[in-house]
């Protein structure tokens, strides 16, 4: 189909106003840039949550311990939980399930053989454990099949940048990665009831939920029967499993039996819900800004029409096709609609690289996700386009 | 190209009395035929040609275009008609204002563009005195002005049958017969038939059929 001649153009946009398209322009600007970037923003989640599972939990994981004042710790007094509390804690309905930390009941020291990368490395040490299932991270080999075997145990990851950013700078010590710290194996001599034993050991994960070392549940148990120097058998941590940290019910709870927990848990699962929450609500408004903003394309083409009815109908009368009617419409919509979304999508584009720059720079370990800005755009520039047909269409017809 | 009618009737004759030679008739028309058709204002000539012209549909009896039932052509086929069969001035002439008399020709010419010649189109403006406006605005001519540039564009086209309602009802009859040699010289190199209306009849217009509304 040819062009139109300048003299149809000055027909078809006779009294044309154009601040109507204006205003569908910078309505439709702002519905694309909120869209692709939210869009791109879920992408990314999923792409984070996937690569990085222990980020943004949907189970919550409370650590919890009785506070430590000054007057417990003059009087003396343990922070072991009791059963009744333990029990009390469970009855909660926060609470979805209630473990207790096993925590170990002997002296050991974590040493380097003379000969190792390290020598002369030495350090008194304590280990926790927990049932496998309420860890974040089960590394290959977090095992104890029998007694000859390596203990292999699981830090907190703070601990590791506590070394390398804190420690090794200050001491004039090397960075290790977390690779390279997998690599090293070390000794555990174990003290207890008269009783000394090595064992080997090797650091086989990091964990981000639980701040304590952790070792193989039945290990510890097997190890508590053997060296252990109490029969007490009471924990003094509990891990609290919880589908809303932020409840407000937890908080007063853990204010009025005076425990603590570990704060970070909470705020980063108020981070995730927070997240969907807000991009599912972005999406939406973003979506009714569109939609309102082809409803006021869909009125003014309308208002218009109506007010140049008389000379489209010479048009028509004159044999001119329908289709030749709406096309230099279509047209001009079209490459407006294209313009603004080709810069509503450079816009998004950039503020997202700036974004994902930043989040690089505080997980260096991401991948990147798949960008789907484009795709987004070009689906809804077609929607538009189908919808506009489709209006022109209906309003044409009206006037034959 | 042929045209008959049966008993063709609308909504508006039902208050007149007497008779009529084109309504409640049965008539066939053909190319070359030149029809006139006189009768006062408001006895239906236009919604005649309007009728003819397919933009209405609100009649009784039947209307047959080349043996096929007028109201049975769809949109499309009534443009195609429009392009291509049937041109029309009409009575209010349908003009655009803010374009210039060359756009307006320019426009309707762009649905044909080998039917006429550009120097043909200027012979024809140049014979109905109208040239010499080529480039001025619609809305700056007179209104028989008007209706010889509307005549001019309804020839700027192919078509087997000219519709004129009333075409001549602003020209002097110097003026009007310049435009009827034209429109007769027009359509019979298309062998081309005419119908034409108006208020009372023109000595230089010598039709096959006359008819009173």
């Amino acid at each position: 189909m040819p062009l139109p001649s300048k003299a149809l153009w000055r027909v078809l946009f006779y009294r044309y106003r154009i601040w109507q398209w204006l205003v569908v322009s910078t309505a439709s600007f702002l519905g694309f840039c909120m869209l692709m970037l939210t869009a791109q923003v879920q992408q990314d989640y999923r792409t984070i949550t996937q690569t990085s599972p222990t980020l943004f939990d949907s189970d919550q994981y409370l650590s919890i311990s009785k506070r430590v004042n000054t007057l417990r710790s003059l009087r003396g007094e343990p922070t072991f939980f009791e059963t009744e509390e333990i029990e009390g804690l469970r009855a909660q309905p926060f609470a979805e399930e209630v473990v207790t930390f096993l925590p170990s009941e002997f002296k050991m020291v974590a040493f380097s053989p003379n000969g190792s990368q390290f020598p002369g490395f030495a350090s008194d040490i304590f280990f926790e454990a927990l049932p496998s299932q309420y860890l974040d991270v089960v590394p290959e080999g977090f095992a104890w099949p029998n007694a000859d075997s390596l203990v292999p145990v699981i830090i907190p990851r703070n601990y590791l940048a506590l070394y390398n950013f804190g420690f090794a700078p200050s001491q004039g010590m090397p960075q290790v990665s977390e690779n390279a710290v997998q690599q090293f194996t070390f000794q555990l001599r174990l003290r207890g009831r008269g009783q000394v034993q090595d064992y080997p050991c090797k650091i086989v994960g990091f964990t981000d939920r639980i701040q304590t070392l952790l070792v193989p549940h039945a290990f510890l148990l097997a190890a508590n029967a053997q060296y252990g120097n109490s029969n007490r058998n009471m924990p003094s941590r509990l891990l609290l499993k919880t589908k809303d940290a932020s409840s407000p019910a937890l908080v007063e709870y853990l204010e009025q039996e005076n425990l603590q927990t570990n704060q970070d848990q909470l705020q980063l699962g108020k981070v995730s819900k927070i997240m969907q929450a807000a991009t599912g609500a972005v999406v939406a408004v973003a979506a009714l800004i569109i939609l309102l903003s082809l409803l006021v394309f869909g009125f003014s083409m309308q208002v218009h029409l109506q007010r140049n009815r008389e000379q489209l109908h010479t048009l028509l009368l004159m044999g001119y096709a329908k289709s030749s009617i709406i096309m230099p419409y279509l047209l001009v919509s079209g490459t407006i609609f294209l313009v603004v979304m080709l810069a509503s999508l450079g816009l998004a584009q950039s503020l997202h690289s700036q974004a994902w720059a930043q989040l690089d720079l505080i997980l260096p370990d991401l991948e990147p996700s798949t960008n789907i800005m484009t795709w987004v755009g070009l689906s809804i520039f077609g929607i538009i386009l189908l919808t506009q047909y489709l209006l022109l269409g209906r309003a044409l017809k009206k006037l034959q | 190209m042929d045209i008959r009618l049966a008993h063709l009737s609308t909504h508006i004759l039902k208050d007149q009395a007497g008779g009529s030679d084109i309504w409640n008739q049965a008539l066939a028309w053909s190319s070359p035929d030149i029809w006139e058709v006189i009768a006062p204002s408001g006895t239906g000539k236009s919604t005649f040609v309007r009728v003819l012209f397919g933009l209405s549909q609100d009649y009784q009896g039947e209307y047959f275009l080349d043996g096929q039932e007028a109201r049975a052509l769809r949109a499309s086929q009534w443009q195609q008609v429009r392009r291509e069969q049937i041109s029309c001035v009409f009575q209010g002439l349908s003009l655009f204002p803010q374009l210039t008399v060359w756009e307006n020709l320019a426009i309707k010419r762009k649905l044909a563009p080998n039917a006429v010649s550009d120097a043909e189109v200027i012979t024809w403006l140049e014979r109905l005195d109208i040239l010499r406006l080529k480039d001025k605005r619609v809305d700056t001519i007179s209104f028989g002005q008007a209706q010889r540039l509307a005549i001019v564009r309804a020839l700027c086209q192919p078509f087997s049958l000219l519709l004129l309602d009333e075409p001549f009802s602003h020209l002097d009859e110097g003026n009007a017969r310049l435009a009827w040699d034209l429109i007769t010289e027009v359509a019979s190199s298309k062998q081309a038939g005419i119908i034409i209306t108006g208020l009372s009849s023109h000595p230089y217009i010598t039709p096959t059929h006359a008819f009173a509304l």
